[in-house]
Order: structure tokens, then C-alpha cells, then sequence
């Protein structure tokens, strides 16, 4: 099971509807594709836009309660992508593992996949715009993370906050080697200050994936709709310009070297 | 890029537990070597392993070219190091100075620290490692027993946490012996028992006249019956076998008291069968004592008052509820029928004891639950003694 974690210390870039149709555009370019979706951010967005049961048990309940994988994982509207979700209670999840001292903190839920993994060939998980215990489990069994930003200076700063707090501090701390696979751009306008951003990031030695996902003048709209309806953009627009970018970008992911 | 300031990476490490950090392969902390005078080097108080030939490993010193491994010492902070590991080595080299050799006298040191931590305190670990690097060594019997007396407190400490976290399930003593000992749970009890052994019986087992096996069941019997064992063993007037000493133990009438157990929350109200002070000279025959009858019967119910021959031989294979069969006292004086109502009794009584053995188990269970080695010891035998008698007769 490859697992892919997309990340930004910044809010509101997009990690969650790039996470969500980004693991329907594989099963839809793959149809015996196996996808799991970890939601690992307490707002719980992601899960609902995969219309989730919050009664069932949740990432908390593995963190904090020790229940099986097995037990935590609910079906999609779609059928090849099961989810464990998330909400609110995560925020105790992230309070009391600090608190703990008997056993380790970063692989529990490395742990509790280990039973399920092998039903599933890819992870996306979705991350708040923070760190945490919860954070801390998914980087564990992270091959991919991926950076997401928006083209402004406050964006591109959580970027680098990221990659400083997080890659640098966890590495550190656990003797660990993660790194960033890359950066995705998303919200793009050809203009002169995105491609200075893009520049920056560049000679700050980040790696940029060729694929932007644009903001076309429809695009906006487009989302609001697939997020309200809890639909993907391949449902709501297959031809629209983010549909493509994200086609595009899953290309690039899969056919790129890491 | 050069790597931002370690402020940073300190705060996600300082949130983190020891655990965490040290389980994800984190370079653990290292401990550095110092050349320490020998004479600064004094042994551990908790050190229970006596120093085997020390003139020997002097010798292999001197082959080796003044080699010496490093020993493991904790600092006293005073001056002085206390060792964990090494003793054997100290005691070489104050030998090979104080014969002149021309060696230095500082040694190499890997001086450790240990730390409290939730489960143990530092002074613990401190013991763990003492016996944990004794480990390969060829011990004594006594040398094992006081490891596992200094261990086991502390191996319950891990039992009982391990046991609240669900980390593991069954008895104290098969975690101890698995995990602590390289020993069968058996073998254990064995050596537990050991320590109510006399110090002359030690002294026997030492000089190799007791074996292990025969000491531990000496050292079940009262103080004043072990002395008088080993002056007949002195004497050569016993064997120091272990059947030997059963047999002696037997011989005394040894009073025991009746074991308070908490019967098993089972279907009858049956009084276990009692053994009787003296239960080896009194053999089972088919007429069963009295008081022993209304304890049985409370077992069998009586079906049917009009039991015929065909229907009652029917019912002799079911286990549990026996019916008491309807005998014509007047069948008795034919002596078929004599014969019949004989055998028919033996088997009423061999199942009521058969009945007993599922109890004797229970109690055995409860009693290795609770560690209590005096019951499950005595539980034993009485499941062994019904065994016994059963097959006598069957």
C-alpha cells in the first residue's frame, strides 16, 4: 500500500478537495484500484465529502482507543475507496497521546494498518494545516508527501514552515528521512506573481510538479458545487480544467521518479 | 540547505516520549569509555555471584597482552565507581598488581547511568543488568535463587503493566519463567521451594549430595524433619533419592490443614472427597465408608423407584446422574446377583471419584492462578491419589 500524505502548514490551499478527487481520479483511471482514505484533520471535511457514517469508529478511536483498523474502515459512495474518518474527537486524540508515557506515539497507526494494508494499494491521506500526534502517525507511514500551495507569499511561507517544523523536526527527532516528493501548485493564473512564487520556491529547493491546477473562470463554482453535493469533479465537470489538472497530476505522480 | 537551528527540532523531540524517540531508532545515548583506576573501582553490594578463579583469567590476561574488555561501572560521585559488570575482571587485575606485574593501573570503563523511569527505578535496572550480564555463566542453584528473588518483584512491576495494558494474558509465573528464566515454570516452583531448605540441606546440595529435584522436595517438610533427614543421610541410613524422601516424609503423619479454597462456581454442592491423615494405608474397597455416602449421593438422583436390570445396566454408562438402582435385598442372598450388585456398586463408587478429578483440576487452576504452590502442591497429589485408586480398580 503506498501512501501518499498531502500537506501545507497554511489553510485553506485546497489539500482536502485535491486529496478527495485526486483519490477518485485514481480509481477512475484504474478501476481495480484499492484506495483508502485516511482523513487525518479534525474538521472532518474530507470525510464528508465522502459522506461518512460519524457514528462508526474513527481515526480516534484507533489513536486513542487501540480498535482494529478493520473496525474504523467504512465504505464510500464509491465503491473502490473506503475511508477512516475523522472529527472533532481527534483534537483529544492529538491532547492525551502527548500525555502518554507507556508507549510509543508514532506508530500506532502504522500499527493498526498493518492487518489491512495488503487490501489496499494506495493511501491518501489528508493532513490539517498543523502538527500533531495524528500528523505525526500519518508521516510515519508516508512514502509521498506532497506539498500543496496557492501562489502567494503567506502560502509558499507554510510551505517552507513545513518543510522546516516538520520534515527537519521529525526527521531529527526520530532519525527519520522523509522528504518532500514535491510541491503542487494549485489555484494557478498566469500572472507575474505566480510565476515569481513558483521561481522562489524553486531556488529555495523545492521541487514543483510540471502540473498546475488552474483556476479557470469557472472552476470556483465548479468545486462549490462538487463539495456541496459531496461529489467529485469528475462528476460534476469530467472536461473542466481542474478535472484535467488533477488527471495530469496523477500522471506526473505515478510516471515521475521520486 | 543548511539545517535550521536545533531549537527547532528539540521542541517536537521534548513533546515527544522517551519511548517514542528511543523506539524509532533514534541514536540512543552513548556512553563514553574512561580509563578509571583500578583502586577506584569498588564491587556492587547487590552482587550475589561469587568470582570464580580469578587467577585464571589473570593468566588468559597475560596471554592476551594486558588485554581487558571493558568493564561497566556506574558513578558513585565521590570518587569511586561502583561496578555492574566485572568483577571477575577487577578481581584479575588487583591479582596480577599485587604480584608485580608490569601492567598499568587504570582500566576501561563504559560508565553508564541509569534512569528512573515509569515502570522501574533507576536502582531496578541497575539490578537487571547485574544479573543480566551473568547471564552466560554457569550458576549455582543458590546463585539462581537469589536472582530470582531480587528479580521477581521487579518482574511483577512489568507483569502488572504489561497485564493492564492487554499486552498479555495467563499467570505471573509463566510471564516470570518465559520471559525472566530460562527455565520451565515448572523448574521454577522447584527452585522456589528451595528457599525453605535448611542450610545444612543447601550445604548437601552444594557438595553435590542432593540433587535439585530431591532438595526441593525436602524442602517441603518442617525444619525439624529436614534435620533429621540429613543426619540419616549422613549416616547413610537413607537414600537421597527423591522417592526416598517422599517415603520419609510419609512416614511421619504430617498435619496439614484443610486448604480454605473458594469452591468453583459450579453446578453441585459437593464437599471434595477428604483424604483421610493417613490416606496411603487405607485401601478403597467397594463398601464405602458412611459419612462419605450422603456427600456422593448428592450427585445422583433418583430417576425412577422401578428400575429394572436392563434399564439400570442402560444407565451405568451415563456419567454425571446416576440413578440409584431399586436392589431386591432379597436378590442379595443369590450369589449372581451378589456378584452384580457388588460390581455395581464398585462402579458407583469409581464414578463418584472419577466425578472428583474435574474439581481437582479446578482447584489446581485456581490455585497456579494465585500462585499459591502449598495448594496447587496438595491438589495435585490428591488428583494423582483418586488416578491411583481409579485404576486400581477399574
Amino acid at each position: 500500500m503506498r501512501t501518499i500524505v498531502l500537506g501545507n502548514w497554511k489553510g485553506g490551499v485546497g489539500k482536502t478537495t485535491i486529496a478527495a478527487n485526486l483519490a477518485c481520479a485514481f480509481v477512475n483511471n484504474f478501476p481495480e484500484l484499492h484506495v483508502l482514505f485516511i482523513d487525518a484533520d479534525k474538521q472532518g471535511n474530507a470525510s464528508t465529502r465522502f459522506c461518512a457514517d460519524f457514528d462508526k469508529p474513527n481515526l480516534t478511536n484507533i489513536l486513542v482507543d487501540g480498535c482494529d483498523a478493520a473496525e474504523a474502515i467504512q465504505h464510500t459512495q464509491y465503491p473502490n475507496i473506503d475511508l477512516i474518518a475523522s472529527d472533532p474527537s481527534l483534537l483529544e486524540a492529538n491532547l492525551s497521546i502527548l500525555k502518554e508515557s507507556d508507549r510509543r506515539q508514532d506508530n500506532i497507526l502504522e500499527i493498526a494498518l498493518e492487518p489491512v494494508k495488503d487490501n489496499y494499494d494506495l493511501c491518501v491521506i489528508d493532513t490539517p494545516p498543523d502538527f500533531n500526534i495524528s500528523v505525526l502517525n500519518c508521516l510515519n507511514i508516508c512514502d509521498d508527501l506532497i506539498g500543496i500551495t496557492t501562489l502567494n507569499s503567506d502560502s509558499v511561507e507554510g510551505i517552507k514552515q513545513l518543510r522546516k517544523n516538520v520534515i527537519y523536526g521529525y526527521n531529527e527527532a526520530l532519525d527519520r528521512n522523509l522528504g518532500l516528493r514535491g510541491i503542487l501548485v494549485n489555484m494557478y493564473k498566469s500572472n507575474e506573481e505566480s510565476d515569481k512564487c513558483i521561481a522562489e520556491l524553486k531556488n529555495d529547493g523545492f521541487y514543483v510538479f510540471n502540473s498546475y491546477l488552474n483556476t479557470a473562470r469557472t472552476t470556483a463554482e465548479q468545486l462549490q458545487v462538487a463539495t456541496n453535493e459531496h461529489k467529485s469533479i469528475f462528476e460534476i465537470s469530467p472536461r473542466s480544467s481542474f478535472a484535467r489538472g488533477i488527471n495530469n497530476f496523477l500522471l506526473e505522480l505515478i510516471g515521475g521518479e521520486k | 540547505m543548511a539545517l535550521n537551528s536545533s531549537k527547532n527540532q528539540n521542541i517536537m523531540a521534548s513533546f515527544l516520549n522517551k519511548k517514542t524517540i528511543e523506539g524509532s531508532g533514534a541514536a540512543p545515548k552513548e556512553f563514553p569509555i574512561k580509563m578509571i583506576d583500578i583502586h577506584d573501582i569498588v564491587p556492587n553490594e547487590n552482587n550475589c555471584y561469587a568470582i570464580t578463579n580469578p587467577e585464571g583469567l589473570a593468566f588468559e590476561m597475560e596471554l592476551n597482552g594486558n588485554h581487558v574488555d571493558p568493564l561497566e561501572v556506574i558513578d558513585n560521585h565521590d570518587g569511586t565507581y561502583r561496578l555492574v559488570a566485572g568483577h571477575r575482571r577487577r578481581a584479575a587485575v588487583l591479582l596480577r598488581l599485587e604480584r608485580g606485574d608490569d601492567i598499568p593501573t587504570t582500566v576501561p570503563c563504559m560508565v553508564k547511568e541509569y534512569q528512573d523511569d515509569d515502570l522501574l527505578s533507576a536502582q531496578d535496572r541497575e539490578i537487571i543488568a547485574l544479573i543480566a550480564s551473568n547471564s552466560q555463566r554457569e550458576k549455582t542453584v543458590f546463585e539462581k535463587l537469589n536472582e530470582i528473588v531480587a528479580i521477581e518483584p521487579l518482574a511483577r512491576k512489568i507483569y502488572d503493566n504489561k497485564l493492564a495494558d492487554k499486552k498479555i494474558s495467563g499467570s505471573f509465573r509463566k510471564f516470570f519463567s518465559d520471559n525472566f528464566l530460562a527455565i520451565s515454570s515448572s523448574a521454577l516452583q522447584r527452585l522456589q521451594s528451595l528457599s525453605k531448605l535448611i542450610p545444612e540441606g543447601r550445604e548437601a546440595v552444594e557438595k553435590g549430595e542432593l540433587s535439585e529435584t530431591a532438595a526441593a522436595v525436602l524442602a517441603s517438610l518442617d525444619e525439624d524433619l529436614q534435620v533429621e533427614y540429613l543426619l540419616l543421610l549422613d549416616d547413610g541410613e537413607i537414600e537421597n533419592t527423591v522417592a526416598a524422601i517422599k517415603n520419609f516424609k510419609d512416614s511421619h503423619i504430617q498435619k496439614k490443614e484443610e486448604p480454605v479454597l473458594e469452591k468453583p462456581a459450579k453446578v453441585t454442592t459437593v464437599d471434595p472427597v477428604v483424604p483421610a491423615e493417613n490416606s496411603e494405608d487405607v485401601p478403597v474397597d467397594a463398601s464405602v465408608t458412611e459419612e462419605s455416602i450422603p456427600a456422593v449421593e448428592e450427585t445422583v438422583h433418583v430417576d425412577d423407584e422401578q428400575q429394572t436390570e436392563a434399564e439400570i445396566s442402560e444407565e451405568e454408562t451415563t456419567e454425571k446422574s446416576k440413578p440409584v438402582p431399586n436392589v431386591n435385598i432379597n436378590a442379595l442372598l443369590d450369589d449372581e446377583a451378589q456378584k452384580d450388585a457388588e460390581n455395581e456398586a464398585l462402579n458407583w463408587i469409581l464414578d463418584g471419584l472419577r466425578a472428583q478429578i474435574p474439581f481437582c483440576d479446578e482447584y489446581i487452576k485456581t490455585a497456579q492462578e494465585n500462585g499459591n504452590t502449598a495448594d496447587e502442591a496438595i491438589w495435585y497429589q490428591r488428583k494423582a491419589k483418586l488416578l491411583t485408586v481409579i485404576s486400581t480398580f477399574e
